[in-house]
């Protein structure tokens, strides 16, 4: 019985080791950039040390922003159905300029196999999960990113990391030519982890960029972060067979019910948060919110009853009056 | 249980070591063998320098969010740490004013300054602040906890009914609260932060991060230069 028992044991005990230390670590990233003490090039912490860039100039009346979920390992490295799922979106709204270059689980948009000491070992965990042979190992992906959710929705360092990634997010839409003070509405869309990351940036983009900044959460699992307060309108999608986001409501003492006071609380007695549920969606993996092949009984396929909500939800955004 | 052999420093250690143990279990034997053994003034002292660094360096997002250079990180972390006992000695000592003069308790001032010290000891875990989301319920568990370590060594080490215990210790902790915020406390540790840090203030996280953003928002405006004024005036 021994036998058994303790090699369990201790792979339990290296578990929790391995994720006591990833948790320590976790902050790190943000902190390191913010203080400078950062190796990586891209880490100057002073907006004045980006180039000015040319900047293009784009007619789109709402600029979309989407973060993935925790399952990513960089921007670029989304999933088939997300993809599908934003190229609905587009045709639900073909006067918006959808982007979706930002990583959302690193302060400096640097990609889990990007510039990093241990990119390698990322790309080689990313590898085997591709070919359905990662198993444990792979989960570590979804457990570093769910503590960068963790760092985004702790007032110590939440906003220290908030505003590295919508740095990125304000470069990004200025690169696809989002102009500032133009009063055009932004959308930040997160799946998931992402949520978090996408209500944790909208005070950052809403002061630096002059815009009216809305949150469109898929699934979101979102903290009590008080960049809610800046949002104007916050559309949160979860289907009834999706429990993940309701862990928020025990952790975080700012969604209790009874916390009058508190910026989410005040969001909805503000009416500034819609939960809407789409119909009967997991939240990750077969049958998700993006799933272009399960089919609800209307007929459309859950990525595009996720889409046209979502597209809804911009069309009714106010422009502004000169656009 | 408790026999000291502070010879070596691996004696020393382990001394240490155990009284930690003792004083986190809250074991009446370990504050007594403290008090009653040579050496033990010293360990207490080290315990707390200990406690010290480790939650310094679970608060360090303060250094991190001023942006401190990593040269002067390490001298912060042990001026903080320096700070703890200067802290530690100002609330040892209005606990032994109240004990002794509201409660008539006779006890020396060494001894309940050995006791408080000792009391911090769950501060060891400290770094664990650190953690994300986490941190700060440790924080809190942490502060309780070595309440009711210096509760319980108040009441070893004096005649004390529980309430008057911690009556003391809570208005000792008052008391530290209110120095801290005297005009003259403020100033000498402004002064201290700038010589360590070479920051010239320490600010908030949001305080800083807002300037930040200021920066953004002024890098982000010169992009925005074709665009009509208020006037609608290009």
């Amino acid at each position: 019985m021994s036998a058994v028992v303790e090699p369990l044991f201790c792979l339990f005990g290296l578990g929790l080791l391995l994720l006591v230390v990833m948790a320590f670590a976790s902050p790190l990233e943000a902190l390191g950039w913010w203080s400078g003490w950062s190796r990586r090039r891209s880490s100057a912490a002073r907006p004045s040390d980006q180039p000015a860039l040319p900047l293009p100039h784009s007619d789109a009346d709402y600029f979309l922003v989407y973060l993935t979920a925790i399952g990513g390992i960089s921007a670029e490295d989304i999933s088939k159905r997300e993809r599908a799922f934003l190229a609905e979106l587009q045709r639900q709204v073909p006067n918006a300029e959808i982007i979706q270059d930002v990583f959302p689980f690193s302060v400096t948009n640097n990609p889990l196999n990007g510039e990093r000491q241990l990119g390698w070992l990322w790309q080689k965990i990313h590898n085997s999960r591709m070919k359905r042979r990662g198993g444990f190992v792979a989960t570590l992906i979804f457990v570093r990113n769910l503590l960068q959710v963790a760092v985004s929705g702790d007032p110590r360092y939440g906003p220290i990391y908030n505003v590295g990634v919508a740095r990125e997010i304000g470069l990004s839409l200025l690169r696809h030519g989002y102009q500032p003070g133009s009063g055009k509405p932004i959308t930040v869309m997160g799946w998931s982890g992402g949520g978090q990351i996408a209500v944790g940036v909208v005070p950052y983009l809403n002061q630096a960029l002059d815009a009216p900044v809305y949150v469109a959460s898929i699934g979101g699992v979102i903290t009590d972060d008080p960049g809610v307060a800046y949002a104007e309108q916050v559309l949160h999608l979860q289907s009834s067979k999706d429990k993940f986001p309701n862990i928020c409501d025990i952790l975080y003492p700012g969604r209790w019910p009874f916390v009058r006071y508190s910026a989410w609380n005040q969001a909805l007695q503000d009416g500034r948060i819609h939960t809407i549920d789409p119909g009967p969606m997991t939240h990750t993996g077969r049958g998700d919110y993006f799933d272009y092949r399960a089919t609800l009984p209307d007929g459309r396929t859950h990525g595009q009853k996720t889409a046209a909500l979502i597209g809804q939800f911009v069309r009714q955004q106010a422009l502004p009056a000169a656009a | 249980m408790y026999s000291f052999n502070l010879g070596t420093i691996g004696g020393f250690l382990a001394a240490m070591w155990a009284l930690i143990r003792g004083v986190l279990a809250l074991d009446p034997n370990a504050y007594v063998a403290a008090l009653t053994q040579d050496g033990g003034g010293r360990l207490s002292v080290a315990v707390l320098f200990t406690a010290g660094l480790s939650i310094t360096l679970g608060q360090s997002v303060v250094l991190f969010a001023n942006r401190v250079p990593r040269r002067r990180f390490l001298f912060s972390l042990i001026l903080s740490s320096l700070l703890l006992l200067v802290g530690v000695f100002f609330w040892a000592a209005t606990v032994w004013l109240l004990a002794t003069f509201l409660f008539g308790a006779q006890q020396s001032m060494r001894n309940v300054l050995i006791m408080v010290s000792l009391s911090y000891a769950p501060m060891v875990y400290g770094v664990f602040v650190l953690l994300p989301y986490l941190g700060n319920i440790i924080a809190i568990f942490l502060r309780i906890w070595i309440l009711v370590g210096v509760v319980g060594a108040v009441m070893v080490i004096m005649p004390l009914a529980f309430w008057q215990a911690l009556l003391c210790c809570l208005l000792g902790w008052l008391f530290l609260e209110l120095a801290t915020r005297f005009p003259l406390v403020t100033a000498v540790e402004a002064w201290l932060w700038r010589i360590t840090t070479g920051a010239p203030e320490m600010l908030a996280t949001a305080d800083v991060v807002d300037q930040f953003v200021q920066e953004m928002r002024a890098a982000a405006r010169p992009f925005a230069g074709d665009l009509p004024d208020e006037d609608g005036r290009p």
